[in-house]
């Protein structure tokens, strides 16, 4: 498992596309998952995303995530120098597990989009009572 | 290849089992972390640490701009709180770093660590210098001093 990232990064198309500084269309954010309970919890890290700049979609088990920043400048400034390559955030996450679908919450802050995915009653944990 | 790109992002297990497959039709790395493979990612940290999350190495991508009154340095700082970051300015080297140490609770990410430095032109006014976080965005403001703006020449 260690090793994913670095494939990916001795990939000669993805270092190419590195190397020369070139704009995406989009960056595929950095994300953490973690169990809590009752909920799954999904961080997705977009940093100047706001809440405005944020699409969910959840269908079919696959969760989308989209983030666009805002793009202008405040006025007068010039760049000097850049070193991030796309303005819009896209994530594909396809589930593996029931969550129930339309009580899924999500909120922004400090450039981090929280999804609160609450479990479908099948899969929670259950507590069993010896008789 | 595709339930291995479950593990990677897998605390204790729990990715894994939440998600099946991760961006089906990517395989690019693209990362907010820096444009250069030789960045350190995060996830990378995580995973060397045997799947524990010990603090991790993360260098926040900057941009550098400039008005005529000032310098800005936009670091890219997703989920850091205020306090959590502290910025020096010393020979015309600007860095900031930033830490959190406990678990992560509800709703928070739990530990890294990360400095980054970039180079500062000359001529700034250190005791004017602001920051400001927002969006996850920490835009340090260094002001010019005064010989060094734009100056309107008359011509005679």
């Amino acid at each position: 498992m260690t090793t994913l990232s670095k494939q990916q990064a001795s990939d000669p198309a993805a270092q190419r596309q590195s190397g020369d500084g070139t704009r995406l269309r989009y960056l595929r954010p950095y994300y953490e998952v973690d169990d809590r309970n009752e909920n799954f919890e999904v961080r997705v890290f977009m940093p100047g995303v706001r809440k405005s700049g944020v699409d969910i979609t959840y269908e079919n088990d696959m969760l989308t995530v989209s983030g666009t920043r805002d793009r202008d400048l405040p006025e007068g400034w010039r760049p000097l120098h850049r070193e991030r390559r796309s303005d819009s955030y896209h994530l594909e996450l396809q589930l593996n597990v029931d969550v129930d679908g339309d009580r899924i919450s999500a909120h922004v802050e400090d450039g981090v989009l929280t999804l609160t995915l609450p479990k479908a009653e099948t899969i929670k944990p259950r507590r069993i009572p010896v008789e | 290849m595709e339930t291995n790109l479950n593990l990677k992002f897998g605390k204790e297990g729990m990715a894994m089992q939440l998600i099946r497959r991760d961006d089906p039709t990517l395989t690019r790395f693209d990362s907010w972390f820096g444009d250069t493979w030789n960045d350190i990612h995060p996830l990378t940290q995580f995973l060397e640490g045997l799947g524990t999350r010990a603090p991790a190495a993360w260098r926040p991508t900057v941009e550098f701009y400039e008005d005529e009154e000032n310098y800005h340095a936009q670091f890219e700082v997703p989920g850091v709180k205020k306090d959590e970051i502290d910025i020096e300015l010393e020979n015309a080297v600007l860095t900031i770093s930033a830490k959190r140490e406990e678990q992560g609770d509800e709703g928070r990410q739990s530990r890294f660590a990360f400095t980054r430095s970039v180079n500062v032109p000359d001529g700034i006014d250190a005791d004017k210098v602001k920051a400001h976080l927002e969006d996850g965005i920490l835009t340090v403001t260094m002001p010019k001093q005064e010989g060094r703006k734009p100056r309107a020449i008359q011509v005679n």
